[in-house]
């Protein structure tokens, strides 16, 4: 049997791989990952699951159940109510908004923040008519920015937090994050707003929905004429036309309009069918079907602004269950009841046929359906709307309720009545009693791969440290660094966590880093503190790729962004975030 | 460990002792009102032991960390990819080839695909798999459901002790026994028992048990073979049907179907108009009601005339409408039910949006063997209703594709396909796991673990569908009820309860004490749930073990098949209920046919046990 820390060192080595690759999601991964330490014997099969019951997860899953709460009561609404009538300077919307996507998300998750501002940005930058691209990095950015400020902005800092009891310490409290968090939170937005967003591309109008969805590119009108082929033919019979994609969208017969007619609906002569269809398809449809084109545009708009025929843009989110798939494959039409008419992808609409596209993580689809089902589907599918969301305001006392509720639940934490999982989870159980959290919504609202993934990473973590992997990690790390000062030792260990968490997985960087800054404190013989701090700092500052954190990756589609804008924005930030963070950590939390 | 030591002398009074008294009371006190859901008394379990400071946060959250939890979460996962890679497909084949044999033969063979398929899914996946396939052999065949349902739910439940992962509460006697003794049970320790319960229970049910069940609706629900043409007859529609007219004048004319308000304020359900000589089905809210148009409306009759009066409509046609107006090549009538994962339960039927959202239309909904037929749109639905739809077919067959519903009627042949690849690799994966754990190779909870993850890798189902089949509840109830079971026996409630009510029993016979534990176990069950009943009995069974010199495997088996085997009430197992509305039952059918049933498991257990084991 090889010593254990080998085995650690290859499972994590092929966890890196896997994470990198990318074709199994970070959960399974760590599952993986899991399953070979414990049957390598490096974790005891007793030892195996006790992640799961780990004060970090129980944690991450009651600050996540509150978020929603918090959403749920309008206070959110609210806020962001005032800013869309905001009308300003680019430099001070960017401020704006950026400054208000930090506040929420240093108490909400960042993921839960940025999509309440997504379509808020988006209909801003609308309105004045400039490039979404603008404002949207600045957000996910400003969302990455506000989770360092308190120890439940971010999965992260409450790993950090509870880590500090390896040390033999209290947990570090709520707010011990602020200072240090604050100052690089600062720092940052004035960069971003101030010099930031002018490095980003201006991808100008590209997911203007005029631009981009122009009805007149997909809807066409078609007569049925006497002699046409199909005049008397059941629409399915449609499907005889073999390798033609049609979809019939509506049928105006006389003064009747069927919007999205049943399969067995009885085609007659005189009939104008809405299809949408690519050019070639259409041309082979008419063709074949010995119709006519009938050019009444106005036929396919008024049907598109009918209630049953709602138009919707959503962004495909990182876990939906579309991805992958086709809207054909899905029968998106029938079992949902939604038409997708458009996808978009990389700030420009695709070409080939639309149903036959396979999904990918922050496509942004054109489709539409019945006005009270199309926002609640779309949720359902894994899909953020890009319009407003209904603002839900005039409930002052259930604004009220979910504040109240939230800052008790702040305040038995910080008094240190109950442990803070306690705390959170009873807030979360009163959120429920006050109608603020339908119990359905409980295990919706939790974002079960973050749990599996910290359940499963914490055990492995503390295998890296029994095993004296850790240790070994430290120590060349100190080695390379040879005779530096703490405080370059510090900026190393800042750098790498930076590094390796716009790879992987903030939360799991966090729970890889934390033993061996611990580790490293410990052989130099200085208080681990700074260092815990500087992993904290460094697992939820990811600016260079877009799948680094889902915040990221949320923006990528509406933004019309590439994978190599992030690092234009994000490098500069980075060097910032080193600059501040570095002094700030060393000035409050003294070696 | 204290449990494995002989009792000394009585348990202590101590202010902890009653502490946990008081919360196990006002536990079980909740959890019989219905007042919260079991899930939400496992959270106030957790924080009510913590605050009381009769266990530390870290011992009260240590029931996430437990490896039941792995197990149960796991085989969720493993029971969705069985759905998703086509079992119900092959069980459709084996039903279908079932037509042509006596009710007798019938049931025999529908319990015993039911034990088997539940030896390793959870009974309510089991159930739900069989129903459509059950309804459509009655069909054919002209059985009652009624005298097939029952059964197939009892079947699904014995099933479940054939195995250590059959049913949960097995698995948390399973890892009680790892946790005290360092030892699991064995995968198949429960199976000597649970084939006698099996065998017992299906020639019960065959012989006798199928007699005390009604033959409820076999005239009206079947009579004309195998149309599904009859449905409306048995919810008893005819005679609520009306055809109105809306004359030129009237104050409807030019209103959109909500705007009406014939739902919202008279209750009536609108299922088509007809304008001239076509019907649209399924009007939806937005569909504009022109004067001259003909309404086909469904409602109380005082409802429909004060409507009548109020928008100076005329009463064209009542009652019986054609057949062809109800049912056309495209157009048919269906009976759905609610299974317990659906998002539906707990909404109301208007919030569900059923036309808008699936093309269909609700006609009534079969709830505790009525049908209910006005004011739809305000009932809330609950788990275990029958809902008859009416819709063009290629909706119907929709509604199958959607985890919400189980289509069980009007089957137009369209069989789940699946790659024959996915149920190869499936089973190739489950029964690697079962080998693995028999072998000692691999503990229960990580061979479970590697199961599930390697039927996403290998693409039997999908991430998303996977997270999707783990019943959250579940696991919930079980992390925040492990936790008191940890308390019970802290405060030396256990030893309490030991060293009175069982040694009692204990002086008549170790039979008696297996007995005295099924029964306790099945009592807390009845109340609250099988999971509760397993987690706060088996510390007594470890103890009662202990004191009395008996092997705890032998206590701990009887007390998972004691909180499991609830057969006397349709609420004790959530596959009975799953049966209730489809097979038209009440409560007292599952009395009278369970009651015996019950007592034969009692007397098996009582008996086989200590041979099976030894003393």
């Amino acid at each position: 049997m090889p010593p254990s820390h080998y085995i650690v060192f290859a499972t994590l080595i092929m966890a890196l791989a896997l994470f990198i690759w990318g074709r199994w999601r970070y959960d399974v991964v760590a599952i993986i990952a899991l399953l070979l330490v414990t049957v390598a014997g490096v974790v005891p099969a007793d030892e195996a699951f006790a992640g799961f019951g780990h004060p970090a997860v129980i944690t991450v899953a009651a600050v996540l159940l509150l978020s929603t709460g918090l959403m749920n009561s309008g206070l959110v609404d609210v806020i962001s109510g005032v800013l869309l009538k905001m009308n300003a300077r680019p430099s001070l919307q960017v401020l704006a908004m950026t400054t208000i996507v930090a506040f929420f998300s240093a108490f909400m998750n960042n993921v839960g923040a940025i999509a309440i501002m997504l379509p808020v940005a988006v209909q801003i930058a609308r309105k004045n008519e400039t490039s979404p691209s603008l404002l949207l990095m600045p957000l996910a950015f400003g969302s990455l920015l506000g989770g360092l400020t308190t120890m439940i902005g971010t999965p992260p800092n409450i790993i950090i937090a509870l880590a500090r009891t390896r040390t033999g310490k209290e947990p570090f409290a709520l707010f011990d994050f602020s200072p240090v968090g604050l100052g690089v939170a600062v720092a940052g937005i004035i960069f971003i707003s101030l010099i930031g967003w002018r490095l980003l591309p201006k991808r100008k109008g590209q997911t203007s929905q005029e631009a981009l969805f122009h009805v007149e590119d997909y809807l066409t009108e078609i007569r049925i004429g006497e002699n046409s082929l199909i005049a008397g033919w059941r629409l399915y019979e449609l499907r005889k036309f073999k390798d033609l994609e049609v979809n019939i969208i509506g049928i105006v017969r006389g003064k009747t309009r069927i919007i999205s007619p049943a399969v067995h609906e009885v085609l007659a002569a005189g009939d104008i069918l809405v299809v949408e269809a690519d050019s070639d398809d259409l041309k082979a449809f008419v063709d074949q079907g010995k119709l006519e084109l009938a050019e009444d545009k106005q036929l396919g708009r008024d049907i598109l602004g009918s209630e049953e025929m709602h138009l919707s843009e959503a962004v495909v989110m990182a876990d939906s269950q579309l991805i992958g798939r086709t809207a054909y494959s899905l029968n998106l039409r029938r079992r949902f009841n939604l038409n997708l008419l458009a996808v978009a992808r990389k700030g420009a609409r695709l070409k080939t046929r639309v149903a036959s596209t396979r999904f990918q993580t922050g496509d942004i689809l054109l489709l539409s359906g019945p006005l009270e089902t199309i926002h609640e589907t779309m949720q359902q599918l894994g899909c953020l709307p890009l319009a407003p969301r209904n603002l839900r305001l005039g409930y002052p006392k259930r604004v009220a309720m979910g504040a109240g509720i939230f800052l008790s639940a702040v305040a038995a934490a910080l008094s240190g009545l109950f442990p803070v999982q306690v705390a959170f989870l009873l807030g979360a159980l009163l959120m429920v009693f006050a109608g603020l959290l339908p119990v359905r919504e409980v295990y919706e609202g939790i974002d079960w791969s973050i749990i599996i993934l910290l359940g499963a990473m914490i055990p492995v973590g503390r295998a890296m440290e029994t095993s004296g992997g850790a240790e070994i990690i430290a120590r060349q790390i100190l080695s390379l660094s040879g005779m530096m000062p703490p405080a370059s030792v510090l900026s190393i260990l800042l750098i790498s966590t930076m590094l390796l968490s716009d790879i992987i997985n903030n939360a799991a960087t966090a729970v890889l880093m934390a033993p061996i800054g611990i580790n490293i404190a410990q052989t130099l013989g200085v208080s681990p503190d700074p260092f815990l701090m500087c992993v904290a700092l460094g697992s939820s500052c990811t600016f260079l790729t877009p799948i680094g954190h889902q915040s990221n990756a949320l923006v990528l589609g509406p933004g019309g962004y590439r994978f190599g804008d992030y690092w234009r924005m994000g490098l500069p930030l980075d060097v910032i975030v080193v600059c501040t963070g570095v002094p700030l950590i060393l000035w409050v939390w003294p070696l | 460990m204290l449990l494995q030591q002989p009792l000394k002398g009585q348990a202590v009074l101590t202010v902890e002792f009653l502490v946990i008294t008081v919360i196990l009371v006002a536990a079980f006190v909740v959890l019989l009102t219905e007042r919260l859901s079991p899930d939400m008394v496992a959270v106030l379990v957790i924080l009510s032991l913590v605050f009381s400071r009769v266990l530390t946060p870290e011992e009260a959250f240590a029931g996430f960390g437990n490896p039941v939890i792995i197990t149960v979460g796991a085989l969720f996962v493993l029971c969705g990819a069985l759905h998703h890679a086509g079992v119900s497909g092959l069980i459709g084949h084996y039903l279908s080839a079932l037509s042509g044999r006596s009710e007798m033969q019938t049931v025999a063979a529908v319990m015993t695909a039911g034990a088997l398929l539940s030896s390793v899914m959870t009974n309510v996946a089991a159930t739900a798999i069989l129903l459509p396939g059950v309804m459509a052999l009655c069909r054919k065949t002209g059985l009652a459901p009624s005298r097939l349902l029952i059964p197939l739910s009892y079947s699904t439940i014995l099933g479940g002790t054939l195995t250590v992962v059959g049913t949960q509460p097995n698995i948390i006697v399973s890892s009680l026994l790892r946790t005290v003794s360092g030892r699991e049970l064995n995968f198949f320790a429960f199976t000597p028992v649970g084939i006698t319960l099996v065998i017992i229970g299906i020639a019960y049910m065959a012989f006798l048990g199928r007699h005390l069940l009604p033959v409820r609706a076999v005239d009206e629900k079947i009579s004309s073979s195998a149309e599904p043409g009859a449905l409306p007859s048995i919810y008893r529609l005819e005679e609520r049907l009306f055809e109105l007219r809306v004359p030129a004048g009237s104050r409807m004319a030019g209103n959109t179907l909500i705007q009406s308000g014939l739902g919202s304020r008279f209750g009536i359900n609108v299922i088509g108009i007809m304008r001239k000589d076509t019907i649209r089905f399924s009007p939806k809210r937005g569909d504009v009601i022109r004067a001259d148009d003909r309404l086909l409306v469904q409602g109380r009759e005082n409802d429909v005339s004060r409507a009548v009066s109020a928008f100076d409509l005329e009463v064209r046609r009542k009652g019986m409408l054609r057949r062809e107006e109800i049912l056309s090549r495209e157009v048919g009538v269906a009976e759905i039910v609610l299974p317990p994962r659906s998002h539906y339960v707990g909404k109301r039927l208007q919030d569900v949006l059923m036309r808008e959202r699936f093309g269909v239309t609700v006609l009534a909904i079969w709830r505790k063997g009525k049908p209910i037929r006005a004011h739809l749109g305000e009932e809330p639905l609950q788990f275990g209703d029958a809902l008859l739809v009416r819709g063009p077919w290629e909706q119907i067959n929709l509604l199958r594709k959607t985890d919400e519903f189980i289509v069980i009627s009007g089957s137009e042949g369209e069989s789940d396909h699946s790659e024959d690849g996915k149920m190869v690799r499936a089973a190739a994966i489950l029964t690697g796991m079962i080998v693995s754990v028999v072998t000692g190779l691999l503990a229960l909870p990580l061979a479970a673990l590697a199961a599930a993850v390697l039927m996403v890798l290998t693409r039997c189902l999908n991430l998303a569908d996977a997270y999707k089949a783990i019943e959250w509840r579940i696991i919930l109830v079980i992390a925040g009820f492990i936790p008191l079971g940890t308390a019970i026996v802290k405060t030396g409630l256990v030893d309490f309860f030991v060293s009175t009510i069982l040694l009692q029993a204990a002086h008549y016979g170790q039979p008696l004490v297996i007995g005295v534990l099924l029964l306790f176990s099945s009592a807390i069950a009845l109340i609250s749930t099988n999971i509760t009943a397993a987690i706060l009995m088996g510390p007594v069974a470890v103890a009662a073990a202990a004191s009395f010199g008996m092997k705890p495997e032998i206590l701990l088996i009887s007390v998972a098949i004691g909180s499991s085997t609830g057969f006397m009430t349709p609420l004790a197992q959530q596959a009975n209920l799953l049966v209730m509305g489809p097979g038209n039952y009440v409560f007292r059918d599952y009395l009278h046919a369970g009651s015996l049933l019950s007592l034969l498991v009692l007397i098996v257990v009582m008996a086989c046990m200590p041979l099976f084991f030894g003393l």
